[in-house]
């Protein structure tokens, strides 16, 4: 069952960049997506691809020229109060918040504009603050403007999940923090969605992505070109294994002939040396299927292998084979 | 509109010298601009007969005093609200971004139509406080309830003032290139306060600057301030409330629609 259902959303923004001179910018062209209940989805793209418009719209922060959103069954045009009750948004870590008040406060600020009463909001603010680790002297006494990135995304996300919501919406939750709050961070979403909760997130960073999410949906200049689980995108997409082996001893090209012969082969480039030589071989097989030809023919051959191993292609090698194209255009 | 109000508290507590220097400014203002030169500067038989001349009431010294005093408060009330409500909002669109925050908890509209009520109405008493020290000095129990009269002549017509403002700093920040909205903040207090003639009874103001100044109910208001100075008489002063009672409806409702509206285009 699907929490988020995006069909054919289309969005033109005007661009006033003088008093006279309008520019329109298509920033969504018809984007269809579908988030499955209880999973993080990823929405990625290069920068100005429309992602952060269609999370706007997602959360009817943005209305969309037309086309149809759907969170947990309700329309975001037409039940948008429905839908803010459902969600909670981090946009941008390092905005929607008073720089004057305190991380505590400004939750405060956005529980009582939720509708909660002063003491339940004071309850909460403080609960969620704990759920992000966020601690007491900087929560409670210092100004949100001398915050470091890292504590501004736990107070974002904090602000996310004060209603408890059942969808999450992140906008680059992660931008610009350093390793282990990125990693407390991905380690409280992986948790949430545990729990059943659905994530849609935005962000650039490939890996952190890979680690947390299952499904990913690529948009490129408001379109989108790719969309799936991510094995089931990589495989889509023909990228290959990449095996490399080390060999040592007088049978190393036959090897590497007989090798060609049982496996989809795309290229090989080898670096061969009168004592040992190196081969990187892109295949279109498994991972299993590549260990049983390198074992099966090994044994007939005078080589022998000093280094081996196969490396899975990357959820970033599938971006850079799907965007890397029109970002060449 | 809790939000709003914890909002101010917290700033409250946190900019309390902000606020104690804005009454401080306002007072030694009033003092230096209006009291001085009419009063001490050896003027006072000249400003007194001109001034009969123009409202064709005998003034006396500390009749002219309290006038000028409390008219020259509105000087206060418009420059602030307008500044405010400029900073303020290109503070939370541009710099912030509270806006999205507020959008994706609550309706824009009422959080703006909240924030007119709230700031506007401090700020109007911040800026009058000068008065409440002042006029019962001059005028014991009268001048209490002179300064209670004022305030409440002012107060409604600083809410309508900020509503007015919030649209047209919404507008300029979200339909326009203009990257330094303040720079237009400050021209419209002078625009406005010389469009009323304040210190002059308002028929004296040339038509076309009467027009800019009837966008507000600040012509309504100097007028009703006036008399009430003037101390013009029950049954005038009744129809004043009359009048303000309908032109103060207009002025709120009307902001609020275009408010609801404002919500439409920013959302896209």
């Amino acid at each position: 069952m699907a929490d988020i259902v995006v069909e054919e959303v289309r969005k033109t923004y005007v661009v006033r960049s003088g008093f006279r001179r309008t520019t329109y910018v298509e920033a969504l062209k018809g984007v269809s997506l579908r988030v499955t209940k209880g999973s993080i989805h990823a929405l990625l793209g290069p920068n100005g691809a429309g992602k952060t418009t269609l999370v706007k719209i997602i959360s009817t922060l943005v209305k969309p020229d037309s086309g149809r959103v759907l969170v947990g069954g309700f329309d975001a045009v037409e039940e948008a109060e429905k839908v803010r009750a459902l969600i909670g948004l981090v946009l941008d870590v390092s905005k929607g918040m008073y720089g004057s008040l305190t991380g505590f406060q400004n939750l405060m600020f956005y529980g009582l504009l939720k509708g909660y009463s002063y003491s339940d909001a004071r309850r909460r603010a403080r609960e969620v603050l704990e759920l992000v680790g966020l601690d007491e002297e900087s929560a409670f006494k210092k100004p949100y403007y001398s915050y470091s990135m890292g504590m501004r995304a736990r107070v974002g996300l904090a602000k996310a999940l004060f209603t408890d919501p059942d969808v999450l919406l992140l906008d680059e939750p992660t931008l610009g923090l350093d390793v282990s709050s990125s990693m407390v961070i991905r380690g409280m979403l992986v948790d949430f969605a545990r729990r059943g909760r659905t994530i849609l997130v935005t962000g650039h960073n490939m890996r952190e992505i890979e680690e947390i999410s299952s499904e990913v949906t690529i948009i490129n200049r408001g379109l989108v070109i790719a969309e799936g689980g991510i094995n089931e995108l990589k495989r889509k997409l023909g990228l290959a294994n990449v095996l490399s082996i080390k060999l040592e001893g007088a049978g190393s090209r036959e090897f590497i002939l007989r090798l060609k012969g049982s496996l989809q082969i795309i290229k090989v480039e080898a670096n061969e040396t009168s004592v040992a030589s190196s081969y990187r071989i892109y295949a279109r097989n498994s991972r299993e299927e590549i260990v049983d030809a390198v074992t099966k023919l090994i044994k007939g051959t005078s080589a022998r292998v000093v280094d081996f191993s196969i490396a899975e292609p990357s959820l970033e090698d599938a971006y850079l084979a799907v965007v890397g194209d029109t970002l060449r255009r | 509109m809790k939000a709003l109000l914890y909002r101010e508290f917290v700033w409250f507590k946190r900019y309390f010298p902000d606020y104690l220097g804005m009454w401080a400014i306002q007072l030694g203002f009033s003092i230096g601009v209006v009291f001085m030169p009419a009063y001490i500067s050896g003027g006072q038989a000249y400003v007194l007969s001109r001034l009969k001349t123009l409202y064709g009431v005998e003034f006396t010294a500390g009749g002219l005093i309290a006038f000028t005093l409390t008219l020259s408060s509105l000087i206060g009330v418009v420059a602030l609200i307008v500044g405010d409500v400029f900073s303020t909002l290109y503070y939370e669109f541009r710099i912030a971004e509270t806006n999205l925050t507020v959008m994706e908890a609550s309706s824009l509209a009422d959080f703006l139509f909240y924030n007119a009520l709230g700031r506007s109405s401090l700020l109007c008493f911040f800026a009058t406080l000068y008065l409440l020290a002042l006029l019962p000095l001059m005028k014991g129990l009268e001048g209490l309830f002179l300064y209670l009269a004022v305030l409440a002549l002012l107060l409604p017509a600083s809410i309508a003032l900020g509503l007015l403002s919030s649209i047209l700093a919404l507008a300029t920040i979200t339909l326009t290139p203009v990257r330094r909205p303040w720079a237009i903040a400050n021209l419209i207090p002078p625009i406005l306060l010389a469009s009323v003639g304040l210190y002059i009874p308002v028929e004296l103001v040339p038509f076309l600057l009467r027009l800019v100044a009837y966008i507000t109910p600040l012509p309504f208001v100097v007028e009703a301030l006036q008399a009430l100075l003037l101390f013009v008489g029950q049954p005038i002063i009744l129809g004043y409330l009359t009048t303000l009672l309908v032109v103060y409806t207009l002025y709120l409702t009307v902001p609020i629609v275009l408010l609801r509206r404002a919500e439409r285009w920013v959302r896209g």
